[in-house]
């Protein structure tokens, strides 16, 4: 123990910060959970609909065109807002060895953002969809989400501005600039789209700038930041190259937001525009390979932990996928790999390959390491863990294969015209399915960790004090059987 | 992560004192915050970088249409639209036929009592100027066709496509499904547009009507 941790006041600062953020992160991260299930379920009917047109046919409010624009709102905000909002106060508040301000605020400000996601996506299922994909939400429900952020931002700079390192970690480079890019993004892109600043083929380009900032400028860098704090924390080892994190961070804050236009590829814009949008996406390769290298050696020599830690598994997992969808996904933008992929299910594939490939399993690292230090308690069930682990892997990457996949033989057929349309969709059906079936492994995952979840934040008459591994014989029945015995 | 002595795998909820350190189990065996190493970065991947932003400089200058905003993007890099290369009827055509076989079927059967089949129909293989005033106008109300009656609506597609279009899924239809008809010319299809476009859709004597009136 002590040839790992180094001082006596990082111990007592860390069990400081941890007691401030107790109830903060883990209403954040509830929050997350219960909305991926929400966003899982939503998908899941989505997916279904796709191969049996006729599944919840008849409720208005479940047809295909109100509730996969739910699936993705919920997915996007209220999964990744809450998750990346409590991975965001809980590390800068480690990074800066300082607590967490104002948390009876942050925690009303988290329950009026489910509240904001709540309504938008009632609102939704109304028929009140603004109709301009990821903002569909009406309205009225947008300052219910703006709001409590606002909070979550001031926390974040007065944390920054108290910290007692002088040094500023690269993880909480990327915090900080997340917290500068997003509020700038949705007010403008709300602006420029819902209320109406510009008009006409500016309105899709700024609708496409949000939508793909949304995932490369929100949720990417905090996939990002907590990859730099947890492969190096878990194993104890110092990040490999703090200049190849500089070039990083860099490449990634002035390439990634010009990449939206992509797209609109084929779409009436001036060439230019798209032009513009293929370069940005492509030179993504830089801040993707320079970010992969660095992970990658950090990590050479220590690969065997990946056997016992859940943490290091789900983070090493995101990290990877994150260089493999991002390779994909910069081929992807040019014109003449868009000429067969594009309005077909790959896109569809690409996106889930990075959200649930790579964004969500570092969530799940994150709330793996953090939770037994909030609680003060060990995962109750190993078993649960193992579960999660290859739900996620395994759905992820049955999902990913199978619309690739489906979406190049589809684009390929789409670009035939001696190929009759119906054939097509025909074609696409068993894909479908297995898209459904993957759904499903993804939902068993989900619930495996809401289950484990609950039971960490409840108060147990026994404590677990060495840490709960993968390779760990654990479950809740033996936690239940000892406090039999000890209360006999 | 791993502690070096074994522990009890779990302990009675303590009294204060020993709790303080067992509720910190976890912060007190992490290991400290992680480090910026400072290995420094291969000149050779810095040239690639260079190398490849290089690329996208010359990318966008190759692609980007005279900066113009007034092209259709796609339109801009292409060569200069000559006259168009007269395209295949029977290809166009059976690209056109897609929006037909939700009603007619992909096998031109169409579905009884609802939709007539396009397969030995004497409506498709006969009359030239007919067959295109239907796929102009569309039809409404029963309709007989071989001896049976159908009563669907069909939509109009003069504001959907063109002359060319229509010539080209009509003779499409005619040489397909075992039918074997000659092809129907685009010339056709505009003297039949000019002549009945402004009309709504065909009721069965209408045209009837209009087929004998020619």
């Amino acid at each position: 123990m002590s040839a790992t941790s180094d001082s006596r006041g990082e111990v007592v600062s860390r069990i400081e910060v941890d007691r401030s953020a107790e109830w903060v992160v883990t209403v954040y991260w509830a929050s997350a959970l219960l909305w991926l299930t929400v966003a899982t379920l939503a998908g899941l009917i989505s997916s279904i609909k796709l191969h049996s047109p006729g599944f919840l046919g008849n409720i208005e409010w479940l047809t295909f065109g109100r509730i996969r624009p739910v699936h993705w709102d919920t997915a996007v905000y209220g999964f990744g807002g809450t998750a990346a909002s409590g991975t965001l106060l809980w590390l800068q508040a480690r990074l800066c060895q300082t607590r967490i301000p104002f948390p009876t605020l942050l925690i009303a400000g988290g329950v009026v953002f489910n509240v904001g996601i709540l309504l938008g996506s009632i609102g939704v299922l109304m028929g009140k969809s603004t109709g301009v994909e990821t903002l569909e939400f009406p309205l009225w429900a947008m300052p219910l989400l703006v709001i409590p952020y606002v909070f979550i931002v001031i926390a974040n700079f007065k944390m920054y501005f108290n910290r007692r390192n002088a040094h500023t970690y690269v993880s909480q480079w990327y915090l900080m600039a997340v917290t500068i890019w997003f509020p700038v993004l949705v007010l403008s892109a709300e602006a420029c789209t819902n209320l109406g600043a510009v008009d006409g083929v500016a309105q899709a380009i700024a609708n496409w700038w949000y939508g793909h900032n949304v995932v490369g400028l929100f949720a990417t860098p905090t996939g990002i930041a907590a990859a730099y704090y947890l492969i190096p924390k878990v194993i104890g080892k110092p990040v490999h190259s703090y200049h190849l994190s500089l070039l990083g961070f860099w490449s990634n804050a002035i390439f990634y937001n010009w990449a939206g236009t992509h797209h609109l590829t084929g779409g009436p814009l001036p060439a230019w525009t798209i032009t513009i949008g293929v370069v940005g996406s492509m030179m993504m390769f830089i801040p993707v390979i320079t970010i992969g290298i660095n992970h990658h050696m950090t990590m050479v020599g220590s690969f065997h932990h990946l056997k016992t830690s859940p943490t290091l598994r789900f983070a090493v997992m995101g990290s990877m996928v994150y260089t493999l969808s991002s390779f994909q996904g910069a081929l992807e933008s040019l014109r003449s790999h868009q000429e067969i992929t594009h309005f077909t299910h790959y896109t569809i594939g690409h996106v889930h390959f990075g959200m649930y490939g790579f964004f969500a399993p570092l969530m799940f690292a994150m709330m793996y390491y953090a939770m037994p230090r909030l609680t003060g308690n060990e995962w109750i069930s190993a078993r649960l863990i193992r579960i999660h682990f290859w739900c996620t892997l395994g759905g992820m990457l049955l999902y990913t294969l199978a619309m690739c996949y489906a979406g190049i033989r589809q684009g390929l057929m789409m670009n035939d015209p001696t190929v009759p349309f119906l054939n097509i969709v025909k074609f696409t059906i068993p894909y479908l399915w297995i898209r459904t079936a993957a759904g499903l492994i993804l939902l068993a995952g989900t619930v495996a960790f809401l289950i484990n979840f609950w039971r960490i934040v409840q108060p147990h008459r026994l404590r677990f004090v060495t840490p709960t591994l993968m390779t760990t014989e654990r479950d809740y029945d033996m936690l239940l059987k000892k406090e039999k015995e000890l209360s006999q | 992560m791993q502690s070096d002595q074994p522990k009890p795998e779990h302990r009675r909820a303590p009294e204060m004192q020993d709790r303080i350190l067992e509720l910190h189990a976890a912060a007190m065996r992490e290991m400290s915050d992680p480090r910026d190493g400072m290995r420094p970065t291969p000149v050779a991947f810095l040239i690639c970088c260079l190398l490849f932003t290089m690329w996208g400089g010359y990318y966008i200058g190759a692609n980007a249409g005279d900066w113009t905003g007034d092209g259709l993007a796609e339109q801009a890099n292409r060569a200069p639209a000559g006259p168009a290369a007269p395209q295949n009827p029977m290809v166009l055509g059976a690209e056109v036929y897609n929006a037909c076989t939700q009603c007619h079927q992909a096998d031109g059967k169409g579905l009884a009592g609802q939709f007539p089949p396009l397969a030995g129909s004497e409506f498709v293989t006969g009359d030239e100027r007919r067959l295109a005033a239907i796929l102009l106008n569309g039809i409404n109300g029963d309709f007989h066709v071989n001896g049976q009656i159908y009563n669907s609506q069909m939509p109009a597609w003069k504001d959907v496509y063109n002359d060319e279009e229509i010539a080209a899924v009509a003779t499409y239809i005619r040489a397909s499904f075992g039918n074997k008809a000659g092809p129907v010319a685009k010339t056709i299809v505009e003297a039949v547009r000019k002549q009945v476009g402004a009309a709504g859709a065909w009721s069965e004597a209408g045209l009837a009507e209009f087929a004998a009136g020619k």
